[in-house]
């Protein structure tokens, strides 16, 4: 914890000091695990197309999804940065967790045989955007990870 | 604005900041349910005025136990600026002294005074800030944008140019509030709006109620040293 609690208590104060890959996350449902070079990604949990300006207003107040999405963004950041621990125990249990709730698919059908999530960097060199895949887990039965 | 004003304002503004933040993690299938369930209350105390001494050393001590089960702060700035306000709030609670009450919500002050400052100057030695770069990097492909809709903004690039050196020298001078009270309340209007604006482009709403409830503390920093 100690690690965690002195830059809170003695914090840096460098917001957007430099411009490092941006993190994005992708699921996907596989049939087994042999298909994964197969697999169809999707993002998990994309930001909206549009916002109106009064949902832009309420969003001051309440805003939840918003804040759980910049955690779970913030856990692949630590990804891309070489942290192979927590965060990514943390993205699994959150993914299994979106699983569960019918986010990932309809629960009424029957659930995939497997689940899988991967970790790109997103960034430009000159003018062209660059994309690297950081990380991809082993997949696993939905529905199995003990949530935090 | 006397110390045990501003102290009080901290409470209330602080109370609801985390009433807001307690009530969004409890309407989400989160972990931790319980401390948050705990946290609400407490807060809820901090903004009545009962049993303030209490209610901020409990919460600092829920605070210290959410940075170990997220492994560090859930929603970064925010989370350690409320730690920082929490810290302060507690120890004002126990101070021996008024003066050392005073050395607790000073630090807070300093603290807040510094959030702005380092910030631009970490900026500023960084020409990307400077050419409109790192703010159509910000829009165009980091994580924070709320909808899709609003990384077109990154494609304005006189607008990225003149927003970023605006953040830059904005938070490069915040530190001269400190001069007067007149100075200070222009530039506490500008970090309101600054902050007003981060929440409505990026969704960073914590940030917005977390800052302005730090506010009081460098309000009355500035009249206790240099008497408004």
């Amino acid at each position: 914890m100690r690690p965690h609690l002195l830059p809170a208590l003695l914090p840096g104060w460098r917001f957007f000091d430099e411009i490092g890959p941006s993190p994005r996350i992708d699921y996907a449902l596989l049939p087994t695990a042999s298909a994964l070079a197969d697999a169809d990604w999707q993002p998990f949990r994309p930001a909206p197309l549009r916002l109106s300006p009064a949902a832009l207003l309420w969003r001051l107040l309440w805003n939840p999804e918003r804040n759980e999405t910049l955690y779970v963004l913030r856990c692949a950041e630590r990804v891309l940065e070489g942290d192979g621990g927590f965060p990514i125990h943390e993205l699994q249990r959150r993914i299994d967790a979106a699983a569960r709730t019918g986010l990932l698919y309809p629960l009424r059908t029957a659930p995939p045989a497997l689940l899988v999530f991967r970790v790109r960097g997103v960034w430009r060199e000159d003018k062209a955007k660059i994309e690297q895949v950081a990380f991809i887990a082993s997949p696993w039965v939905p529905g199995t990870v003990a949530p935090g | 604005m006397s110390l045990d004003a501003a102290l009080r304002l901290t409470e209330m503004l602080f109370g609801w900041a985390l009433i807001q933040q307690s009530l969004e993690h409890l309407a989400r299938p989160a972990p931790a349910r319980a401390l948050y369930g705990l946290r609400l209350l407490l807060a809820l105390a901090l903004v009545a005025g009962f049993q303030t001494t209490l209610a901020s050393w409990g919460l600092l001590g829920i605070g210290v136990r959410l940075l170990r089960r997220f492994d560090g702060p859930y929603n970064g700035g925010s989370d350690r600026m409320g730690l920082l306000i929490l810290l302060s709030l507690a120890l004002c609670h126990v101070a021996p002294t008024p003066h050392w009450q005073e050395m607790a919500l000073g630090y807070l002050g300093v603290q807040l005074l510094l959030s702005y400052a380092m910030a631009g100057w970490v900026k500023a030695v960084n020409r990307d800030w400077w050419n409109g770069r790192a703010l159509a990097h910000v829009f165009s492909l980091s994580i924070y944008p709320q909808s899709e809709a609003l990384r077109a903004l990154a494609s304005h690039r006189a607008l990225m140019t003149g927003a970023g050196r605006a953040v830059v020298l904005f938070e490069l001078a915040f530190p001269l509030g400190l001069l007067s009270a007149r100075l200070l309340a222009v530039m506490l209007a500008l970090a309101a709006a600054f902050h007003l604006a981060n929440a409505l482009l990026f969704g960073l709403n914590r940030f917005l109620w977390i800052w302005l409830s730090a506010f009081p503390a460098l309000w009355w920093l500035q009249g206790r040293l240099f008497g408004g």
